[in-house]
């Protein structure tokens, strides 16, 4: 059984930022086709600096400044932040099983992985699991949402909504006739009920949103945290993609020194 | 109970780890909630059936949904998914940006809410992983759930999953690709876009190709896919683009064996089944630019007659659903049984949605009335999908064609008059093939106008005898291929292909032994043109590509001249081998231009295969 330092689950922003530091030693396993799930799928564009700290996370921010995904005063355009990090597992030469699902068990006080995808079913060892939705959904303060993306041809249109603690939250995006659209629910709330209340909010919405239509649906939950005075804003782990990019640097360094000694 | 299990791409039998009679028990298992998925499930659950569904994703719609392809491609009308699709726009009304096609989220929506209403028990982020059998029957399904491993029993299950994973995993024969070197219709990347107040998906590229049920080659692909240029642009500034979708783009993959097979070449003859359960509509859309290692079928109608632009109506039985040799199992969508120079039509999404009805219904008669699928009754089966349109009495509609914008019903001629006047046209596909389809004495009529005074007349001839199988023509090709003949007919809406190429193809296809000259010096110089001057167009839009095609065909003519003589064996083989070591070839295996994916791996494929 091959054995590995870390397996990861979820090509997750954190995850590819660990596995950056030892892409021999870490295999991540994904259940989709895409990475950065928990931020691009969810649509979540996050709050807090955008100032990076470590090498790996200068050359992402560069990266997304220099194409225009992220500009100066405005949300990172996240939609369009996932080639970036497919760039960046390739370039790492990082494995990612993408369409594969696992199963973890403890035996002997390592971990057995069992790994499901189209070529059938096989098992690894690892010392460490990484599951970023583990690690979110783990914090009581950090809410369940499905997000959306809100188009007007009409950008003057302005939502007057009253962003507020507990509530559905309207938050600016990256381009004025886009905004996102954050609808707080129960945590055992799987995707058939978060469509159904999502879907019948917005069939009755008030008519203050009435110009504005659903772009798109996040395709994955956002775990999110309540931050600023009034509870208005929004904050995943981490505060933003970058943020848990090199969270996951800083911890992919230290089992690096782990496996050193 | 034996549990039948795929480990490192190999099929496993293990004995089933837990107790059987413990298991909940299901009529009907539709693993993949895809498009054709979720009306079968839904049409099994309308007749009163117990259904369990298993979906990978977390949403109902595969392609058409989690895969962004929102938009319908021809296909025929009728049948439940009309029913669901009407609710569809009307919500998208009520708050949804327009997209093109149906707006995915209110569709999954939609889907879902339908399944939920008539009792289908869901499950999300669930994957199939094994298949429980006694001898050839399926029993039901194993699968992983949030790192849970589920079992269910069922009287049958239904393989929706797009890549016959749960067929290949019982160990059912499949079918990949077409025969010279396997390889499939190519996959994409999709990545929505909001672009003038309308989400669209269409400006995806032809990524290269893989085999989905090689995890391997799948994870290389996602990473490769989403960095091409294409969809990782240097500037996002002003782009609204909507994500990359859950699902890569996969056209084709692993088809079963099934009881029936659907074929070109007996749609050619006229062979079509008689007992349809729906019907397929639109043309050859094969997104191939390698048409020289192709069927011959296959190239007659779009290299020698340039019909890919020509929608053809497609009948397809149950038996092509029903895989070999298996007990409590059917298949719907795009990997049932059909030959793979057929599959670039039976494949789109209203065509495999009332594949997933028909499908459905099916497996509802076969339990109601407790008998095998292969024992159900044709009339009461088609009386049932009458009454919902999967099935009309007027899905039959023969051959489409488009002028000015407008599409009609064409029909192959069968006068040698009206043959003379299409083969003078600059539309001359339809003659051409109608000549072929006849044959007796038009192939006489034919031989007298290859020395019309008119050149379409006696070139476009020419291509008729040669599909023909009649060397008389060969005069004429080799004079075509050797000037490079670089008129383009007006056949089709796209893809029209130059004479001269045709004429190359068509020497190989007779075997004819004094071109092999002719052949050798375009592999020499494919790029060529003779002071042509060639206008490109959209199938040949670069010099590279001209030579491409030339060289490729004129490679694959070459070889099969050397099958018919032997004699030849060591002079041909030498030219292809040098050929294939030339600056040309060399370039062609080198092109990183993401729009020529496809000249670099048709290259390699040739150096493997052309031996
Ligand atoms: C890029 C592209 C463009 C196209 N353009 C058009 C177009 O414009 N118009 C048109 O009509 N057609 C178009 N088509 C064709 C059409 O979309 C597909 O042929 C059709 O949707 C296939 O339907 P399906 O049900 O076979 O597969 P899918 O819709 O892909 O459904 C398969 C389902 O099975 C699930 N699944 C797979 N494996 C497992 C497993 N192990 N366990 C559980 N679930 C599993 C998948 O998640 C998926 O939901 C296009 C196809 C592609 C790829």
């Amino acid at each position: 059984m091959k054995q590995y330092k870390a397996v990861i689950y979820g090509a997750s922003v954190k995850g590819i930022g660990i596995a950056m530091q030892l892409p021999e030693q870490t295999l991540v396993v994904e259940k989709t086709s895409l990475a950065a799930r928990e931020f691009v799928s969810a649509l979540v564009p996050g709050e807090g600096s955008w100032e990076a700290k470590t090498e790996p996370g200068k050359g992402l921010e560069a990266r997304y400044r220099q194409k225009g995904i992220l500009t100066e005063g405005k949300p990172i355009q996240i939609a369009a932040a996932a080639p970036v990090m497919f760039e960046t597992i390739r370039d790492a030469q990082i494995r990612v099983l993408f369409g594969t699902d696992l199963k973890v068990c403890r035996a002997d006080g390592k971990n057995i992985v069992t790994c499901y995808n189209d070529s059938g079913i096989f098992q690894v060892c690892a010392e460490h699991i990484y599951d970023w939705e583990q690690e979110a959904a783990e914090k009581p303060e950090y809410g369940k949402y499905i997000n959306a993306l809100l188009y007007c041809d009409d950008p003057s249109r302005i939502i007057e909504w009253e962003n507020r603690r507990g509530g559905i939250r309207v938050l600016e995006y990256a381009h004025p006739d886009m905004k996102l659209f954050c609808y707080p629910l129960d945590r055992e709330d799987d995707w058939i009920a978060a469509r159904e209340k999502l879907h019948s909010f917005w069939k009755n919405r008030p008519g203050r949103l009435a110009p504005w239509k659903i772009a798109s649906v996040a395709s994955a939950f956002a775990w999110l945290k309540e931050t600023g005075e009034k509870g208005e804003l929004l904050q995943p782990l981490y505060g933003n993609l970058l943020g848990a990019f090199e969270s996951g640097v800083e911890l992919g360094k230290q089992w690096k020194e782990e496996v050193k000694i | 109970m034996l549990l039948r299990i795929k480990s490192q791409n190999r099929q496993e039998n293990i004995s089933f780890p837990g107790a059987v009679c413990e298991l909940p028990v299901y009529d009907l298992i539709v693993a993949g909630l895809g498009t054709a998925g979720v009306y079968a499930a839904l049409t099994a659950a309308r007749y009163g059936l117990r259904v369990l569904g298993i979906e990978k994703l977390n949403c109902c719609g595969g392609t058409g949904t989690a895969g962004d392809v929102h938009g319908y491609y021809f296909g025929t009308p009728g049948g439940i998914y009309e029913e669901l699709d009407d609710k569809v726009r009307e919500m998208e009304e009520a708050g949804y940006m327009p997209v093109v096609g149906l707006n995915p989220e209110a569709k999954k929506f939609i889907c879902e809410q339908a399944l939920v209403e008539s009792g289908v028990e869901i499950h999300y982020e669930s994957r199939v992983t094994g298949v429980l059998m006694e001898e050839n029957t399926i029993r039901g399904l194993c699968w992983v759930e949030n790192g849970e491993e589920k079992a269910a029993l069922a009287k049958i299950t239904l393989d929706c999953t797009g890549e016959s994973g749960i067929c290949e995993m019982i160990g059912c024969r499949m079918e990949r690709g077409r025969a010279f070197d396997g390889q499939i219709q190519p996959y994409s990347v999709v990545q929505p876009e909001i672009i003038n107040g309308l989400v669209e998906f269409y400006h995806y590229l032809d990524c290269g190709y893989m085999d989905a049920l090689d995890a391997g080659e799948y994870a290389k692909a996602c990473v490769n896919g989403a960095c091409l240029p294409h969809y990782n642009p240097e500037d996002y500034s002003t782009r609204r683009i909507l994500g990359i979708s859950m699902l890569l783009g996969l056209r084709e993959g692993r088809r079963i064996m099934g009881e029936e097979t659907v074929e070109l070449s007996d749609y050619f003859k006229d062979r079509v089944t008689d007992h349809p359960v729906f019907y397929a509509y639109s043309n050859l859309d094969n997104h191939g630019r390698d048409l020289a290692f192709e069927s011959e079928g296959l190239q007659d109608w779009m290299v020698a007659a340039s019909l890919w632009g020509i929608n053809i109506s497609v009948p397809v039985p149950l038996g092509s659903c029903i895989p070999q040799g298996y007990e409590g199992i059917l298949a719907a969508g795009r990997n049932i049984s059909i030959g793979h120079d057929i599959a670039s039509c039976v494949r789109q999404r209203r065509d495999m949605q009332k594949c997933g009805e028909a499908v459905g219904c099916a497996a509802a008669l076969a339990i109601q009335k407790g008998i095998s699928v292969r024992e159900v009754p044709y009339e009461e089966l088609r009386e049932r999908l009458l009454a919902t349109g999967c099935l009309r009495e007027t899905d039959a509609v023969g051959i489409w064609d488009i002028e000015d914008g407008k599409w009609y019903r064409s029909a192959w001629l069968d006068r040698a008059e009206d043959i003379y006047q299409g083969l003078k046209s600059h539309k001359p596909g339809i003659a051409i093939w109608s000549a072929g389809r006849i044959g007796g004495f038009v192939e006489q009529q034919l031989e007298e106008w290859l020395s019309d005074s008119d050149q379409n007349v006696a070139r476009n001839s020419a291509l008729a005898l040669g599909i023909l199988g009649n060397r008389k023509a060969l005069p004429i090709l080799r004079c075509m291929a050797e000037e490079r003949d670089p008129y383009v007919p007006c056949t089709s809406r796209k893809y029209n292909q130059p004479r001269g190429l045709s004429a190359v193809y068509l020497l190989g296809r007779l075997k004819d032994s004094e071109a092999v000259g002719i052949l050798e010096r375009i592999l020499e110089t494919p790029e060529d043109d003779r002071g042509q001057e060639y206008r490109y167009d959209q199938f040949i839009r670069t010099k590279k590509e001209y030579g491409f095609q030339f060289f490729t065909h004129a490679a694959m003519a070459l070889s099969r001249i050397r099958a018919a003589y032997p004699e030849l064996e060591e002079e041909i083989t030498g030219k292809l081998k040098e050929a294939m070591k030339s600056p040309f070839f060399e370039s062609l295996l080198g092109d990183t231009a993401e729009d020529a994916i496809y000249i670099r791996v048709a290259a390699g494929n040739m150096r493997k295969f052309l031996k």
